[in-house]
């Protein structure tokens, strides 16, 4: 059975654009399945605005603080696929691709899970290739922090 | 192509305090076989909003896909990218 590993990541500023809070990379050996994200303003002073996420694929990597995936088994090895959070430069990201996109408001959580394998989110075999977990202002001018959690299956 | 039939494609969303409301909104969603948006689906809305199926894969598509008149299977995208990417490794 394959192994479920946990991720988190922050996006410390919201800003007007796209930008990744938490990105899942795989490799040429990792094929990840994201099944499950949610995602909440962090620790910043909520008001009565929203943001906009948006889980879309890009093709070159995001330029990230690491983020090491934590088995949910304690007992499984480390992953293989990588990931990172707080993006500083963006990679690219086909337009029109978005896998999920939602506005939240800053009071509100977003949780969405895959009730079974074939709805789950896949990232290709390809080195530099992932499922990036964006968020940018929607309604009004929020400028704090964004977190995402997301589990996936994989090695 | 045939190891996926049947096989179902749904999830669920919550939004938890929607719109700072104190309510939950909550909605079954489909992953679409083709590109893997995932499909919210709206109570009682025109099943015409949602997609269509793809009669040569048997899944469920979103909007986008149940408009183009070829199975693009979500497989065989990735078998390309990781193809493509491995001609590309091999040449370099």
């Amino acid at each position: 059975m394959a192994n479920r590993y946990a991720i988190t990541g922050q996006e410390d500023t919201v800003t007007s654009s796209l930008t990744t809070a938490l990105d899942l990379i795989g490799s040429a050996t990792a094929r990840p399945e994201v099944d499950f994200f949610m995602g909440s303003a962090g620790a910043g002073t909520l008001a009565d605005q929203s943001v906009r996420c948006t889980l879309a694929r890009h093709t070159t990597v995001n330029t990230l603080t690491g983020v090491t995936p934590q088995p949910i088994d304690p007992n499984a090895p480390a992953a293989v696929s990588t990931a990172g959070e707080n993006a500083s430069a963006e990679g690219t990201y086909t337009a029109g691709s978005e896998l999920i996109d939602q506005a939240v408001h800053l009071r509100s959580q977003i949780v969405w899970w895959a009730s079974s394998e074939a709805a789950r989110l896949v990232v290709p075999a390809t080195a530099n290739n992932g499922i990036g977990f964006r968020v940018r202002q929607a309604a009004g001018a929020y400028a704090g922090p964004w977190d995402y959690t997301a589990h996936f299956v994989g090695p | 192509m045939a190891l996926t039939r049947k096989q179902k494609q749904g999830g669920y969303m919550v939004i938890r305090n929607h719109n700072d409301s104190g309510k939950d909104v909550e909605y079954d969603t489909f992953t679409c076989r083709h590109c893997q948006k995932v499909v919210r689906i709206r109570p009682m809305c025109d099943p015409v909003e949602l997609g269509g199926r793809c009669s040569c894969c048997d899944g469920l598509l979103c909007p986008s896909c149940a408009s183009v008149p070829k199975c693009t299977h979500i497989e065989k995208r990735l078998q390309d990218t990781e193809r493509r990417d491995a001609l590309y490794q091999a040449m370099k």
